[in-house]
């Protein structure tokens, strides 16, 4: 058995009308035992130089250049070689396991077939490995889960299985392609233990865009971008002094990398009353014959000229509760407060309420109508304020030159721009209506980490400039907690903290909280997973994984009470 | 508890399925109403059918008599509550034309049209089926070639594909009788024909499902863990494409049912359609009425049918029926 | 069919300039050039294809070509205007229900529902033995009859419109329905409008032609291709051409009907891409 398991020499690969390569002179060697991550955003090539390995190359694709798995040339295995590298020596965890796994079949029956094929055991030995193996993994009921359908599991379940469908044939090599970026930061640190305590024997190839986590797996790393190496290094070696510019870039834009100061200190002048705050707002929908509780009775005021950041994990409610502050989405209880009064559902509060709160929504892709040029949308407020064709015109190609789309594009319709300039685009349209409170929903969420720094930059350079109170909510921790002045921590429809953003995150009182923080800042997970919003229930939410839960927990809803002039909490055994 | 995300299975199907059933049957007890409403409504535009009923030269007295024997003198709304009330006992009336009960003349008519329309049916399926998984799973140069065939017969209408078949084999090769629906062979022609109306679009349907299917991820998966072409295209591919075509089944029925229609014009064959058009031709409303319903019904049936092979075959459709 | 951009212009320019020459054709043998189609020379009957007569005669005499060209003109007005009620019926009714929701949605897809279920050629039978035979009749009866599968489709397709970012961001600056269906919702419909207005005009063809063939769409001895092929059946052994002719006719105008539509489904998926 010699040590060098993998070798890549000179890969290139082109679809056929694109101008340039995908991926272009790609080489290098993984040994065995080695543990590599392939790092780069997205575009860099780092998923077609995995499959290549494999062959699973899409359709359309020209693949040029020498891989060898085990000295052997993969392009030149015969069926049973190729059948024997794909699924036996080499098993791969894909991205999306939704939509990786066959709808109409169970997952069991995949992994049955898999394990039939390659290790030539009876269907009912399949079946047992296979339900070992899910125990082993941590999926609960693993017998009943077996037979379930891909979309009746959690994306955490559903990625276990993926993880037990790449494991089932015990490969000498796992390749893990991004196979935490669907999911909750607490579910993400789970999946990632995971994976390093089961490649421990193993060859590992991990792709991902995620700095901190190549090096909380990898022993190395290799940089990619637009398709080609620009660095490969030790871990966490290069994670400290990258050599290369682009590398800097990167470790300089991922929070949590390096000791970063806030971008940006702003301070908050509190006047009365606040411009935007929501009173006991409920919100609820209906599920087969139960309810899905997607906001608690929650209540939120808008310090005027303050950064807030709402933060949570996904079914927290916090987007709801950003549709709720500009009247996307109608509470059933509780109400919204306009400057201290009340906005009713009349022509004339609407119209109040939409010349003060604009709104910035999270894909960049589908907040755009794409038959419409740039300038055509973000001219769209001042055309329906009044504005003739002109003036409107003229203050939209204005309001664009200021969040940097230059004026030869802005007849352009957006599928000429990137995710980035496309959100650009929207901002431009929120701001074009001059709000007095900006809310952005998950603003970031759709971008690359390099793309993100520079539209938080955005928007903290056009709030000094228009003096605009700014709401963002994200599921990204850190990243608000260098930017926000205030942040709100929300847990299955609750706010369960909510304090100036760099005590929450450094001194957490509720136990969620300092869950959170931990699995975004060291890759701790917490147990279990996020219990179902629909139907009542008893007690503090976090209890179930709660390692310090007491008994009170589990009897008595908790409610936010304040600590201290600017801090609350909603925990019965805080920290 | 299940986490957040997942779906609880409920163990109690019966309860679930025999209360869409319910439902079910309620709909289709709206449809069958909204149907005959706008039937009998339609019928009356003519006017006042008596005088076709006496004939060209009755007088004034059999006008009258024949319009009370009908209650055709009685206001609208009365002869409309009246229909409505015999319909719901069953009572189609009487034909206008042999004088033998409606529902009568029509059932004893429809055995004859099924036996064209079934075999046809299964016919143009498992032929849709094999061609349309040969025709998506490649792009050589016979498979080109036989799209474009599917192509041109798709634009080739039922009944001149049966004119046409006639042609060949009826007449020119002298095979096949061209007429009447006594002994095998005579089934042959015909039940072509009818498949011919459906084979061409299902085939298209069925081979772009499959092309589609070979674009997703999950047959990615499925070559990531060694299948070869085989297998790839019978256990990944198929029973997802599949689930489309079958959908489709509710709404070839209606086509089914017009296509046997023509069908049966075209080889004399003594079956409902034939009996539709010759009732449509003298006016015979109660059996024109009789027709119209139960072809909404059989419509109906296959369209529940449909739904129940749809969710046998996506586990996606059958727990959004069950949520509702 | 075939992929890339070339393949659907070609699709695209050969089915359109294939209904154009036979519209043009016919308009110019028939309404033009005054041939008859009705005029028969009974001592000239059952004449194969020749000088005289280029595609034969029928069993009165009548000149095959002059007559499938007549009839070209009848089926494709007639598909095309059938085709256009149809699709304004169904749209506007599909707009209606998406912006109006509730009860008038409802009773919208109460009414799709129904006429769906049943078969199209039956309520067809039915509907003109009741209201007449004729151009217009048969025109109004296939759209009233076939409307609904475009509401099915542009409902559909105006909710998941609906539910997208860039229409709530519409109206949260305020923007009016009609507006936001005006210009959002209509440009962005514009693609399936016009895939499906193509198949929808083959459909029509083929159903135009078997009403006729039925003897349900125009009077006797009127120059439709469905009424020729009835006509032909006594004859199809002695005069092949008379079922031919029309035959032929209508395949290749619903060829090109589909050519028009497949183009253009290629043409946007392209776009979308």
């Amino acid at each position: 058995m010699t040590q060098t398991f993998v070798t890549v020499d000179k890969l290139s690969v082109r679809f056929d009308a694109a101008a340039t390569p995908a991926v272009e002179d790609v080489s290098f060697s993984v040994d065995r035992g080695d543990r590599v991550a392939l790092i780069g955003e997205s575009g860099s090539g780092k998923t077609l130089t995995a499959l290549s390995i494999l062959r699973l190359l899409p359709g359309g694709a020209e693949r040029a250049g020498d891989i060898r798995v085990d000295a052997k040339r993969v392009d030149q295995l015969d069926p049973a070689g190729l059948r024997d590298l794909r699924g036996k020596r080499i098993g791969i965890v894909f991205q999306d396991a939704l939509a990786s796994f066959n709808p109409v079949r169970t997952v069991g029956s995949i992994l049955i077939e898999s394990a039939v094929r390659h290790s030539g055991l009876t269907p009912e030995a399949a079946r047992n490995r296979a339900i070992d193996l899910l125990d082993d993994l941590g999926v609960p009921s693993a017998e009943d889960r077996f037979d379930a359908y891909p979309h009746q599991l959690s994306g955490g379940l559903r990625q276990r299985c993926m993880i037990a469908l790449a494991l089932i044939n015990d490969p000498d090599l796992l390749i893990a392609d991004e196979p935490t970026t669907a999911l909750d930061a607490t579910i993400q640190a789970q999946i990632l233990e995971l994976l390093r305590e089961r490649s421990r024997n193993k060859t590992l190839i991990f792709i991902t865009h995620d700095l901190v986590a190549a090096a909380r797996l990898c022993n190395r790393a290799i940089l990619m971008r637009h398709g080609r190496i620009v660095e490969t290094g030790a871990l966490p070696d290069m994670l400290n002094a990258p050599r290369s510019e682009y590398g800097r870039e990167l470790v300089a834009a991922t929070p949590g990398a390096t000791n970063t100061e806030a971008l940006l200190d702003s301070s908050a002048t509190a006047a009365e009353p606040a411009p935007l705050a929501v009173e006991r707002i409920s919100k609820r929908y209906a599920v087969g014959k139960s309810w899905l509780h997607a906001l608690r009775s929650v209540s939120l005021s808008v310090v005027d000229g303050e950064i807030l950041a709402i933060v949570g994990e996904s079914g927290c409610g916090k987007s709801t509760l950003a549709k709720s502050m500009v009247g996307l989405v109608k509470p059933d209880r509780g109400s919204l407060l306009v400057d201290g009064v009340p906005v009713a559902n009349t022509a004339a509060d609407r119209a109040r309420l939409r010349s003060k709160i604009q709104f910035v929504f999270q894909d960049p892709y589908s907040s755009l109508d794409p038959h419409w040029s740039a300038i055509r949308s973000v001219a769209e407020p001042l055309r329906v304020s009044g504005a003739s064709r002109g003036p409107a015109g003229r203050e939209a190609a204005r309001v664009l030159e200021r969040v940097g789309i230059p004026a030869a594009m802005h007849q352009r319709r957006p599928s000429a721009f990137s995710g980035g300039q496309r959100q650009r685009i929207a901002i431009a349209r929120a701001l074009a209506a001059q709000p007095e409170v900006l809310i952005a929903d998950e603003p970031l969420s759709a971008l690359d980490r390099t793309i993100q720094k520079r539209i938080v930059e955005l928007l903290l350079e056009l709030r000094r400039q228009s003096r605009f109170t700014l709401v963002m909510v994200s599921h990204d921790l850190e990243l608000v907690g260098h930017v926000a002045d205030r942040t709100a921590v929300m847990y299955l429809g609750e706010i369960v903290e909510i304090g100036p953003a760099t005590q929450v995150i450094d001194d957490p009182k509720h136990r969620y909280t300092a869950a959170l923080v931990a699995a975004s800042r060291e890759g701790v997970a917490p147990r279990g997973e996020t219990p179902s919003p629909v139907g009542e229930r008893v007690g503090c939410a976090f209890a179930g994984r709660c390692p310090a839960a007491i008994e009170r927990c589990r009897r008595e809803t908790p409610s936010l009470t304040n600590i201290a002039d600017d801090r609350a909490h909603a925990c019965w055994n805080p920290l | 508890m299940p986490a957040a995300g997942e779906t609880r299975r409920r163990p109690g199907v019966g309860g679930a399925a025999l209360a869409r059933a319910g439902r079910e049957l309620a709909r289709i007890g709206v449809l069958v109403l909204v149907v005959t409403s706008a039937l009998f409504f339609l019928l009356r535009l003519t006017g006042d059918p008596s005088a076709m009923l006496a004939g060209p030269d009755a007088s004034a007295e059999q006008l009258a008599a024949i319009r009370a024997e009908y209650g055709l003198d009685r206001p609208l709304i009365v002869q409309y509550a009246s229909y409505l009330s015999h319909l719901f006992r069953g009572d189609f009336g009487v034909s206008l034309a042999s004088g033998q009960p409606a529902l009568t003349v029509v059932l004893e008519a429809l055995p004859a049209t099924l036996a064209l329309a079934l075999p046809a049916l299964l016919l143009a399926f498992v032929c849709a089926i094999g061609l349309g998984a040969w025709l998506g799973s490649g792009t050589s140069r016979a498979r080109r070639l036989m799209s474009g065939l599917v192509f041109i017969l798709q634009g080739t209408p039922g009944f001149v594909a049966g004119l046409l078949l006639i042609q060949l084999f009826a007449i020119e090769l002298a095979w096949l009788p061209s007429m009447g629906a006594y002994g095998a062979a005579s089934y042959v022609l015909p039940v072509a024909t009818l498949a011919m109306f459906l084979l061409p679009k299902q085939t298209r349907l069925i081979a772009s499902s499959v092309r589609e299917a070979y674009q997703e991820d999950y047959v990615r998966t499925a070559v990531a863990i060694g299948a070869t072409e085989r297998e790839v295209l019978f256990r990944h591919v198929l029973p997802n494409a599949m689930v489309g075509s079958v959908a489709l089944l509710g709404a070839q029925a209606a086509l089914l049912l017009s296509g046997a229609t023509v069908t049966e014009t075209i080889f004399g064959w003594p079956g409902a359609g034939t009996l539709l058009l010759t009732s449509a031709q003298v006016l015979d409303f109660p059996v024109i009425q009789a027709i119209a319903i139960v072809v909404a019904l059989l419509v109906f049936l296959a369209n529940v049918l449909a739904d129940v092979a749809v969710a046998a075959l996506d586990p996606r459709a059958r727990d959004a029926a069950e949520a509702v | 069919m075939a992929a890339g951009s070339a393949a659907a212009n070609l699709m695209l320019r050969g089915g359109a300039g294939l209904v154009l020459l036979m519209m043009t054709t016919s308009i110019a043998v028939v309404f033009v050039g005054g041939a008859d189609p009705s005029s028969g020379n009974l001592d000239n009957r059952l004449a194969a294809p020749g000088f005289g007569a280029m595609l034969g005669t029928d069993q009165l005499g009548r000149d095959v070509l002059v007559r499938t060209l007549a009839g070209t003109a009848w089926s494709l007005c007639a598909a095309l205007a059938a085709t256009f009620l149809a699709l304004l019926i169904g749209t506007s009714l599909a707009l209606v229900a998406a912006e109006l929701g509730g009860k008038v949605a409802l009773a919208i897809e109460l009414a799709v529902n129904s006429v769906i279920t049943m078969p199209g050629l039956i309520i067809a039978i039915i509907v003109i033995a009741v209201i007449g035979q004729g151009w217009l009749p048969i025109v109004v009866t296939l759209g009233l009859i076939t409307w609904p599968i475009f509401t099915r489709v542009i409902l559909a397709e105006t909710l998941s419109l609906k539910a997208r970012d860039y229409v709530a961001a519409s109206r949260l600056v305020g923007e009016t329905r009609l507006r936001i269906v005006m210009f959002h919702y209509l440009p962005a419909l514009r693609p399936t409008l016009l895939v499906m207005a193509a198949f929808h005009f083959a459909d029509m063809l083929i159903a135009e032609g078997a009403l006729s063939f039925l003897g349900l769409a125009a009077p006797l001895g009127a120059p439709t291709w469905g009424n020729m092929m009835a006509d032909a059946r006594p004859y199809v052994f002695s005069a092949p051409w008379m079922l031919l002719a029309p035959a032929a006719a209508i395949v290749v105008s619903v060829i090109a009907a589909n050519l028009i539509g497949d183009g253009l489904a290629s043409r946007f998926r392209e776009r979308r891409t």
